[in-house]
């Protein structure tokens, strides 16, 4: 649980604006129902994978994030789950 | 019969585009994860070799399912299909993304699944001069590895020749992997998949990025999406207007001609008022649904269905549903029934109940034609862009009435199971316009087929029923009072005189229960529409509606009467292959009974209401 400790929060408590552009973020951890944790998994998401934060659907609808050549967009229940830091 | 062989991938990976190669399917294909959630088989093409089936199946992420769609891949893969098992497995790999695709072809080689790895988005990674090793792959799994494009079918003869070199194994069942053997596979497909790409392809997303930044961004994408969605549904009255004026006229001439060759008799004015009218009536709205099928695949083709999914549901999640709901919902605006299967894509029960509820709602084509006549007729001799502008607010209309059903729903059902929305959104992809075509004529082609039967059949009820047992009389009107359906329909008068509407509005009513469109042809019987000195029928149909009086001598087609009629037929469950499909999707025969029951009774009594409503306040 090293990595919980290092972590800025949960990707859901991430304010994402137009304005403030895209950032670069770490997967530290998941938290959260076993269903979830495993389709993110199977997604491509993992601990220590680098994500960049792309966008937000209208009325604080899903977040985007981009890793490769995949964009996944993310409702703030699912990425309530992912623990991260942020890199830049 | 022969072996057969499954297509298994991760959603939206190209599986069915290879399918389609291999059977010469003409299967639609679509750039949005989930658009299989029914497997099909087909005979692979003799060209190929010996006699083998090919199945496409539900795109899956693993072996372990967590929707409905994914159910079917996982039963398609360990149970039997009459009285045979799947022998091979062709794991379709996204060639963008092989890294994410690798756990299920290690899940598969730990099954001990006899498969073989086909490469796809070949054409992709050359246009970005990215070679891909597939030596790398293939030593690691010890299976063939195959580079397939999609776009000129290269590798097709390579696949099944590998295919045939492999030797049948009996899979097992595996217990689902730990956090731990997922962490270990990641790391390994990163270093293995590193070492068979010759660089990166995260170039290959640029293009995609610059279109997102605008179509997903939170206040000109929301634009952008009202904007497309509005040009889809206008566009469906004025770009095909002039073709539906062209099928008219042909039908009219059609009619006169038939009335002239055969001259006078029974047998003539059934040709000529029964089928001919009948036909002309309902396919004259061919290209109206044409424009709609070739609009939605546009859409589905491009890749911006995710988009649009993804943008839409916040507003959606208000009101219980996903914006994965956006989908079906849209596709419900063609037919509710292939609308209603795309629901297993909902990874919630609760959304997909809430969702096969709210689908008859939509404005499907089998609406269209009936809107375009009383909307045609609303709007009679004033410019094009009014009818045009009052359908596309029926269509928005339809998602209003949804939202608000939806919403109702969400309030009842109890809330058993989390719903979840991840959404992977695929690279733009031009639409390959004659694929699209062709998948549009065809979609076209079978709402004809499926909808020419029973406008034949009711055309000749409805034609015996208002001419018999009096051919003779002296007057149409008398003919049509004294006929058999003159006769039921004083008898189910009361029941329709409330909606403003009279025995003839009522046999047309209850004859769209067989088919909406069906509405329209009986209109045109029951109205006695072949006056040959009119240009086309749709304008005789029209007039002789709106000189249609009720047996009080008042008018029979007003504002108020017309608006009502057009308020049912946006909530009225009348299509029973919907009603068929709800009770084997929800597997619960309740269920489609109150949606039949309770979406009937609403349009009726709203209809009602409306009615007196607006009479009341016009007169």
């Amino acid at each position: 649980m090293a990595n919980v400790q290092n972590a800025d929060g949960q990707l859901s408590q991430i304010k994402y604006s137009p304005s403030s552009g895209e950032f670069n973020l770490e997967i530290l951890d998941f938290q959260g129902p076993a269903e979830v944790l495993e389709r993110l998994q199977e997604m491509g998401l993992h601990c220590g994978s680098r994500v960049k934060l792309v966008g937000q659907a209208p009325f604080g609808g899903p977040l985007l994030f981009r890793f490769g050549t995949t964009v996944i967009a993310l409702r703030q229940d699912e990425a309530q789950c992912i623990l991260y830091k942020r890199i830049s | 019969m022969g072996e057969l062989i499954a297509l298994v991938g991760a959603p939206n990976s190209g599986k069915t585009t290879l399918y389609n190669w291999l059977t010469n399917s003409k299967f639609k294909t679509v750039n949005y994860p989930g658009a299989t959630v029914e497997y099909s088989i087909g005979a692979m093409i003799p060209e190929l070799g010996p006699s083998k089936d090919v199945m496409d199946t539900p795109g899956t992420y693993s072996l372990f399912p967590k929707s409905a769609d994914e159910v079917v891949t996982y039963r398609a893969l360990y149970e039997s299909h009459e009285d045979r098992r799947v022998s091979k497995i062709i794991l379709v790999m996204d060639g963008t993304q092989l890294d994410r695709h690798f756990i299920l072809a290690s899940q598969l080689k730990a099954a001990g699944f006899t498969f073989v790895i086909v490469v796809t988005m070949d054409d992709l990674l050359r246009s970005h001069s990215i070679q891909l090793n597939t030596k790398v792959i293939q030593d690691y799994f010890q299976v063939p590895v195959v580079l397939f494009n999609g776009i000129t079918g290269d590798g097709l003869e390579k696949i099944v020749e590998v295919l045939d070199q492999q030797m049948t194994k009996v899979p097992e069942l595996i217990k689902p992997w730990s956090e731990t053997q997922i962490a270990h596979e990641v790391s390994v497909a990163k270093t293995v998949v590193q070492k068979a790409l010759s660089k990166s392809t995260e170039t290959i997303y640029e293009k995609t990025a610059r279109y997102d930044r605008y179509l997903l961004h939170p206040i000109f994408g929301l634009g952008l999406f009202f904007l497309i969605m509005a040009t889809l549904f206008t566009s469906i009255y004025w770009v095909a207007t002039p073709f539906m004026d062209a099928i008219d006229a042909g039908f009219s001439a059609l009619a006169e001609m038939t009335g002239q060759y055969l001259g006078e008799g029974l047998f003539s004015q059934f040709l000529s008022d029964g089928v001919i009218a009948g036909f002309g009536a309902v396919l004259v709205f061919v290209p109206q649904i044409f424009i709609l099928f070739f609009g939605i695949g546009i859409l589905e083709s491009t890749g911006y269905l995710a988009r649009a999914a993804t943008l839409i549901d916040k507003p959606f999640s208000l009101l219980g549903l996903s914006g994965r709901s956006f989908v079906p919902v849209l596709s419900g605006f063609a037919c509710a029934v292939p609308a209603i299967m795309a629901t297993r894509n909902l990874s919630s029960n609760r959304d997909r109940m809430i969702t096969n509820f709210i689908i008859p709602l939509m404005t499907c084509s089998a609406r269209l034609p009936v809107y375009a006549l009383l909307l045609g007729f609303l709007f009679h001799n004033q410019p094009a862009w009014k009818a045009g502008m009052s359908l596309a607010a029926l269509y928005f209309g339809a998602l209003v009435i949804g939202s608000i059903a939806a919403g109702i729903l969400n309030k009842i059902l109890a809330r058993s199971q989390t719903s979840f929305f991840m959404m992977e959104l695929p690279l733009y992809r031009q639409p390959r316009w004659k694929m699209l075509v062709h998948q549009t004529l065809s979609r076209t082609k079978s709402y004809v087929v499926r909808a020419g039967p029973v406008i034949f059949i009711f055309s000749a009820l409805i034609w015996a029923g208002s001419t018999f047992p009096n051919p003779d009389a002296p007057t149409l009107t008398e003919r049509m009072q004294t006929s058999y359906l003159g006769q039921v329909g004083q008898v189910i008068e009361p029941v329709f005189e409330p909606m403003g509407l009279d025995w003839r509005v009522g046999i047309g009513l209850m004859s769209a229960f067989a088919a909406r469109e069906v509405f329209v042809s009986s209109m045109a019987i029951v109205f006695n529409v072949t006056d040959t000195n009119e240009d086309t029928q749709s304008e005789s149909l029209l007039k002789v509606m709106s000189e249609a009086k009720k047996s009080d001598g008042s008018l029979l087609f007003t504002t108020a009467s017309l608006v009502s009629l057009i308020v049912f037929f946006m909530i009225a469950l009348q299509c029973m292959s919907t009603f068929a499909i709800a009770a084997k999707e929800s597997q619960s025969f309740q269920f489609a009974l109150t949606q039949l029951v309770v979406l009937n009774v609403v349009a009726y009594i709203l209809s009602v209401l409306i009615y007196r409503g607006l009479s009341a306040l016009v007169y």
